[in-house]
């Protein structure tokens, strides 16, 4: 479907790659040589926000998986992402591990506490399951919290900027790289995922779990998959976010934060992985844009300040809302409609 | 709906994705300082839990340097210029904030408002060389290092509670010791004041801690907390508590009575006039520290006559001067000063990192703020704030009884030094 013109698929290859025509190659080639690129002309602070957003979108493709694509609600993905970014500090400076291999396995930390928490999903499913992952934030969170002399607490504890051979990559520019190279692969292992057996057994699962079990999808074995992959990405997403900050506190994984990275999926679409792009790049832009607003004005009209921070946040809001009322299946659909549009034109129909 | 208007709709947005980081996001090169321009990045809450203190706050600040630029030509002849960051009580995004103040606004100091953007940012801070300060205590960083750009502006909590336990001791007439109540809040600056403290109790002043509670942030319901207080038959309860858990706390303690039979001691948030406003019963009686004069001190203090006509001007229909607005005035004058003896040493061009903070560890020990603030150590012997504190009781009129003026703290041990000492 939604093949461009004079594209036919006549093997099995053709008919399941990803990029199928040779625009589709040039483009991507393009895009990673831009990416490639962005350090260069961009400053440190544009740097800091395009690094947070990939570090965003590693850990919401988890949940894209978790939720878009499997169905089960999860209310404390950020507490994930904190069990990642605690892992991989603290199997670099209190294991001595190589952040290398540190950060795969805080992926994996991650993901076995998400299979602990996804047990739950067994017997639960819909609201139930909200409030189980509910707790899973709570939880997790007072663990953090209070095993002080673990996590350092409240206060939190550093994370120590990685380094290959005699390289550090301490600065925004380097370490751009690194994060860079994550979600390229992030993103090539949450496309695969989904457009394979497992992918189409999760979307059997959250369309209709009865069903699927009839067809013989073993529920259990999937929940637990997702639970497990969902809550891997958010650790390495994590990992990497605090890695590149160089401090992990406990404030920055709040329930706030997990109710964002469900909005990061809807927002762009649920279940699609170009949604969680979409989603993610939408927010932060809204949010930093409005933000650079604000301080343009503040300058402008000086003292105003107070008055328009709450301006912005009703913008914000209101952004969201006109957004989602007229386009529910996310910004995705838009995409999709738009290439519908580019491959057919000039003929519509 | 007509495809008119979701074509319409969609241009829209697709409108407003380009505009925004085209007004905002792009690295704007010319943002830096025009010639002569202090420029003063302000990493503050506009919005969010704490922004009822970071907001008059922020108009101090602001109306500070309008006098400053408008009254006295500037600082050393140079036009001060603010920069504000909305961080919205958010670590990340102040992260974020602190990134654009260096790199993009080309700052020459940084003043945050907010103590639990502190940890997020110190990496930054000493890796940018960016003197640093904020109207709260060092939470998380003490002692202050030789290599650190972060610097505190009032004394850290524990301090202040060490100069009330202090006077208490002077002036307790009962036979047995007092019974102490702690009743704390899962947050690191709450944490870092509970431990030290908690070690004075018990090996110093050997009082017995009778109660010890803690509350979260985002708690609503602190009735048992309370409950176990009122019980243990304290004669003091120490919170060290801010924003709405504070309030919270008060309005049920007061409506179970424990403020009949026990004397709260807070930080010094009830000296905020809009705190008080909201409910001032739950508020009187209560034992506070203020590391800033007051407005009741306007005869000790000429700069409170100064900033007191400062403030009626530019804001008349806001409160009386409160605590925050105070510390923040008298933060403003303190980097006021740094800058017109760092640019009468190094000149304008001389205004870097390195330079700003040799002169705030060397010239600026012992500065009160034209008498505003406590003497401040701002060195790297001891702690890097201000040390002394007034004792205040609050009054039914909104008014302050001073128990003490300037009440110098009393040294810690020496194991003090050591970062595990105030980590609880």
């Amino acid at each position: 479907m939604h093949l461009p013109c004079r594209t036919f698929n006549e093997t099995y290859e053709q008919d399941m790659a990803v990029f199928r025509t040779r625009l589709q190659w040039v483009l991507l080639a393009v895009g990673i040589a831009l990416g490639l690129c962005v350090p260069l002309v961009t400053g440190t602070y544009m740097l800091t926000i395009v690094i947070t957003a990939m570090t965003i979108i590693i850990a919401a493709l988890g949940i894209q998986l978790l939720t878009g694509y499997c169905g089960q609600i999860s209310v404390g993905h950020s507490v994930f992402v904190a069990v990642g970014a605690y892992a991989s500090a603290l199997l670099v400076s209190q294991a001595g591990l190589s952040f290398w291999i540190a950060v795969p396995l805080a992926g994996i930390v991650a993901g076995l506490i998400g299979l602990i928490v996804g047990l739950t999903s067994i017997r639960l499913k819909g609201f139930y399951l909200i409030m189980s992952t509910l707790a899973a934030q709570f939880i997790i969170m007072y663990v953090i919290i209070h095993w002080t002399s673990v996590t350092g607490g409240s206060f939190g504890m550093a994370a120590p900027a990685p380094k290959l051979g005699a390289i550090e990559f301490a600065t925004p520019s380097s370490y751009f790289y690194i994060v860079f190279v994550a979600l390229l692969m992030a993103t090539y292992v949450a496309k695969n995922i989904a457009r394979t057996s497992v992918g189409r057994a999760f979307v059997a699962v959250r369309d209709n779990d009865l069903a699927a079990e009839v067809m013989g999808v073993n529920l259990t074995a999937y929940k637990l998959l997702a639970f497990f992959i969902g809550c891997a990405f958010a650790g390495l997403g994590g990992a990497l976010a605090a890695h590149g900050r160089g401090v992990i506190t406990p404030d920055s994984y709040t329930l706030i934060q997990s109710f964002w990275y469900l909005g990061y999926i809807i927002i762009g679409g649920l279940g699609t992985i170009t949604g969680v792009f979409f989603g993610v790049i939408f927010v932060s832009i809204l949010n930093n844009g409005l933000s650079a607003i604000l301080a343009s004005l503040s300058t402008v009209f000086p003292g105003a300040g107070s008055l328009l921070a709450p301006l912005m946040l009703f913008i914000f809001g209101l952004v969201i809302v006109l957004f989602l009322t007229f386009e529910p299946r996310g910004l995705a659909h838009r995409w999709a409609i738009f290439k519908a549009y580019y491959r057919l034109w000039p003929f519509s129909h | 709906m007509s495809k008119t208007t979701r074509v319409g709709i969609f241009v829209l947005m697709a409108i407003l994705l380009v505009a925004l980081p085209l007004a905002g996001c792009k690295e704007a090169a010319p943002s830096g300082p025009q010639e002569g321009v202090i420029k003063i990045g302000l990493l503050t809450d506009l919005t969010g839990p704490i922004a009822a203190s970071s907001v008059p706050g922020l108009e101090s600040m602001e109306d500070w340097w309008k006098y400053t630029n408008e009254e006295l030509g500037g600082v050393a002849g140079h036009q001060v210029e603010l920069v504000v960051f909305d961080a919205k009580y958010d670590n990340d995004l102040a992260v974020t904030g602190f990134e654009k103040l260096v790199n993009q606004d080309k700052v020459h100091y940084v003043w945050c408002a907010c103590a639990n953007y502190q940890p997020a940012i110190k990496p930054l801070v000493d890796r940018y060389h960016m003197p640093t300060s904020g109207p709260t205590e060092m939470a998380v960083l003490l002692p202050h290092t030789p290599d650190s750009f972060l610097f505190g502006s009032i004394p850290h909590y524990a301090d202040m509670y060490r100069c009330s336990l202090t006077w208490i001791k002077d002036n307790w007439e009962g036979a047995d010791p007092p019974r102490i109540g702690i009743m704390g809040l899962d947050a690191p600056f709450s944490k870092s004041t509970v431990k030290p403290v908690k070690w004075m109790l018990e090996n110093e002043l050997n009082w017995p801690i009778v109660a010890e509670e803690w509350m979260t942030m985002a708690a609503t319901d602190v009735t048992s907390q309370v409950t176990n207080l009122k019980n243990a038959n304290c004669d003091y309860v120490l919170m060290p508590l801010t924003g709405a858990p504070q309030l919270i706390f008060q309005k049920t303690a007061y409506a179970a009575g424990l403020t009949e039979s026990t004397r709260l001691i807070d930080i010094f948030i009830t000296m905020m006039m809009s705190f008080r406003q909201l409910d001032p019963e739950a508020t009187t009686g209560l034992m506070s520290h203020s590391p800033c004069a007051l407005l009741q001190m306007a005869d000790e203090v000429e700069a409170i006559g100064l900033i007191d006509q400062i403030h009626k001007q530019n804001r008349p229909d806001a409160p009386d001067l409160d605590w925050i607005r105070i510390v923040n005035y008298g933060g403003a004058i303190a980097i006021n000063d740094i800058f017109e003896k760092a640019v009468d040493k190094y000149g304008y061009g001389g205004l870097t990192g390195d330079n700003i903070k040799w002169i705030m560890e060397h010239k600026m020990k012992g500065s009160t703020a034209r008498g505003l603030l406590g003497p401040c150590p701002w060195s790297t012997e001891t702690h890097a704030g201000y040390h002394d504190n007034i004792l205040v009781k609050t009054t039914p009129d909104f008014g302050l009884e001073i128990l003490k003026l300037w009440q110098e703290m009393p040294p810690w041990p020496k194991g003090a030094e050591e970062v595990d000492f105030w980590r609880l």
